[in-house]
């Protein structure tokens, strides 16, 4: 499929009206606080599962684009982060909203959100090419080894708790091998359940267990208030958030290379991005003093980041099958749902969905712009002001419905409440639901490479050839660097923290 | 508790790794290779954090005060919801939707509950509409 035919794929008026719902959608759900993107994506995965590939694919990337703005709104009207990933959001945009200047806010964290969207996309569209080109020099063992990639992004997500990180992931892997034996064809670990011949199903498994264990979670927190304060009728917000938009370019242009890049890195998502670009743009700046007391450039800086890792953390995703956060390791079990393979597959199978995916995630990102100062932006007080009453029974039954679509049966149902309560109870000791899932998609093609590349080995007469190839070992030590980075940045941090304490 | 019910879980782990790493031990190889593997380093894993549990214990609270009556009710009326989907979808659902609605309700006027009777059916007729009308599914 050409270019201009991809073009025309996302063009389509029933793609354009998924994409706009699929952004509004996002947004709603990531301006509530406590409600996180990767949650909007799972929850609309059986609604998508028996669409068009395509269509399918831009409603969960529209999704995922929306959420990453929609945030911002919690974090400016009432300081509350809808997710970490909008926390430097709050230091500088709830000062302006406290200073009556929050429509300026609203506006600048718009702004940001669309600019670093589109660069990150474009990025994308400019690098998925190359890099899955360069993926056809992968062997089994390549492979193997860039899914062992995937799945150090587990110690960066695993907050302070590598073990139980790592044991999270290794339980999602467990249960993924559930089912038919993929070189045998026989059955194991099903326990006699005929039911589970077939294996966990990846959707219902996903929205068990960041749906059900999140909506549980929000349960044991505490009702926060949400009287949001109106956005305010500040004429000239738009005039100075434009005036600054062009005066600071670099800001803008310096917070979507962080975010990009970030995002790149497997488990580095948005929070990491964030935070770096927030603090760099202070650091920029000769009036360094005055951020945290409602500098415009700040919330610019953090939500420009903030998006641009979208695009981001999807260049890997598509090219390697290496998700650069939960949101792309989502999408990515909808990809393989699909029936679709990362990389050059996705280029080659002459279906175009990956040039009209990239093509039609540019039109939502560039759509946010519209849509979040007509829609958005006026109705992210009224959203806020939803209480939980409503939100935690409406979702769960969104869920179940939605488990027993994929499945046909009260099969995928059961599976997403056990995993949902699961999910929960271990959330509570700090086994995170984000490494399990990571397992539970990552797992079968782990075994899939593994197994291939054992057989390989054994032809050859040699185990060696597992690890001993160029590419392998480059892998290899992304590995080891990408579990050791979190481990040597925390000690570094309780370092300097028992070196303040003691001065 | 938190001690009790961290070690309960992190045990549950090991025993589940075991019994599969059992299992895997008779699957053939190549195939059981990776099973094995995975198991081993799984329920190693798990059995470190079980040992660092015992000897330095948490001592926060699994759930913060209040929060236990709350978050046990919603995994019961979800395992409640779940049974009674079977029977007939358009039934529990307003149903399940209604009682939760009620039970989370801070204050209850009477306005209140007819609004959350209203939005129950609403919901139903929603999820009714876009699975059942919209994508083909056959609910129950």
């Amino acid at each position: 499929m050409s270019i201009s035919q991809s073009l025309a794929a996302a063009l389509d008026p029933m793609v354009l009206a998924m994409i706009v719902l699929g952004t509004i959608f996002g947004a709603i759900i990531g301006a509530l606080p406590g409600f996180s993107s990767v949650m909007a994506i799972s929850l609309l995965l059986p609604v998508v599962y028996p669409l068009d590939p395509l269509l399918g694919l831009l409603i969960l990337g529209s999704i995922y684009m929306g959420a990453m703005y929609g945030d911002a709104n919690a974090a400016i009207l009432l300081n509350i982060p809808g997710t970490a990933s909008s926390l430097p959001t709050t230091f500088d945009g709830f000062p302006m909203t406290r200073q009556g200047r929050a429509r300026e806010a609203l506006l600048a964290a718009l702004a940001g959100s669309v600019t670093g969207g589109i660069a990150g996309v474009l990025v994308l569209l400019a690098t998925f090419g190359a890099l899955a080109e360069f993926s056809l020099r992968f062997g089994p063992q390549e492979y193997f080894w860039l899914t062992v990639l995937g799945l150090t992004t587990i110690a960066a997500l695993s907050s302070g708790n590598l073990i139980k990180g790592l044991a999270g992931g290794g339980l999602g892997i467990a249960i993924s091998l559930i089912g038919l034996d993929p070189y045998w064809g026989t059955p194991r670990f099903t326990f006699g359940q005929s039911s589970l011949i077939a294996g966990v199903h990846l959707i219902p498994a996903l929205l068990g267990l960041f749906c059900v264990a999140q909506v549980l979670s929000s349960l044991a927190g505490p009702e926060r208030d949400r009287n949001a304060p109106e956005a305010g009728d500040q004429k000239d917000a738009l005039r100075k958030v434009v005036g600054t938009m062009v005066r600071r370019w670099d800001v803008l242009v310096r917070s979507s290379a962080i975010g990009v890049l970030i995002g790149m890195l497997p488990g580095a998502g948005g929070p990491i991005a964030s935070t770096i670009s927030y603090n760099e743009t202070r650091r920029w700046d000769r009036d360094s003093a005055s951020y945290g007391k409602g500098r415009v450039e700040g919330v610019i800086a953090s939500e420009a980041a903030n998006s641009a890792m979208v695009g981001g953390s999807l260049i890997p995703m598509m090219a390697l099958g290496i998700p650069g956060n939960v949101n792309a390791a989502v999408i990515l079990g909808a990809l393989l749902s699909f029936g679709l393979r990362p990389g050059m597959n996705l280029l080659s199978d002459g279906s175009g969905v990956a040039m009209s995916f990239m093509i039609g995630l540019l039109i939502s990102s560039i759509l946010l712009a519209p849509l979040g100062y007509f829609i958005i932006i006026r109705i992210s007080t009224q959203i806020l002001k939803i209480p939980r009453t409503y939100l935690a029974p409406t979702i769960l039954v969104f869920a179940s419905v939605g488990a027993y679509s994929v499945t046909n049966s009260m099969y995928g149902v059961v599976i997403m409440a056990a995993l949902g309560i699961g999910g929960f109870l271990f959330r509570r000791i700090g086994l995170e639901a984000a490494p399990i899932g990571l397992g539970l998609i990552l797992g079968p093609i782990a075994e899939r490479e593994f197994t291939s590349s054992l057989l390989i080995a054994q032809a050859q007469g040699s185990y060696w050839t597992m690890v001993l190839r160029p590419i392998s070992l480059v892998l290899i030590f992304l590995c080891l660097l990408s579990i050791a980075a979190p481990v040597l940045l925390a000690l570094r941090q309780r370092r300097a923290a028992d070196g303040g304490a003691s001065a | 508790m938190m001690w009790n019910i961290d070690k309960v879980l992190l045990g549950a782990v090991v025993v589940f790794c075991g019994v599969l790493l059992f299992q895997a031990i008779d699957i053939k190889a190549p195939a059981g290779t990776f099973p094995v593997f995975v198991t081993a380093t799984t329920g190693a894993l798990a059995m470190f954090a079980l040992g660092r549990a015992f000897l330095r214990p948490s001592t926060e609270p699994f759930l913060p005060a209040g929060a236990g009556a709350i978050v046990l009710a919603g995994a019961i009326g979800l395992a409640v919801y779940v049974t009674a989907m079977t029977a007939s979808y358009l039934v529990a659902t307003p149903l399940f939707l209604f009682a939760g609605y009620l039970f989370l309700m801070p204050q209850r006027t009477i306005r209140s509950v007819v609004l959350a009777a209203v939005v129950a059916v609403a919901m139903t007729a929603f999820t009714w509409l876009c699975f059942a009308y919209w994508l083909g599914v056959n609910l129950p």
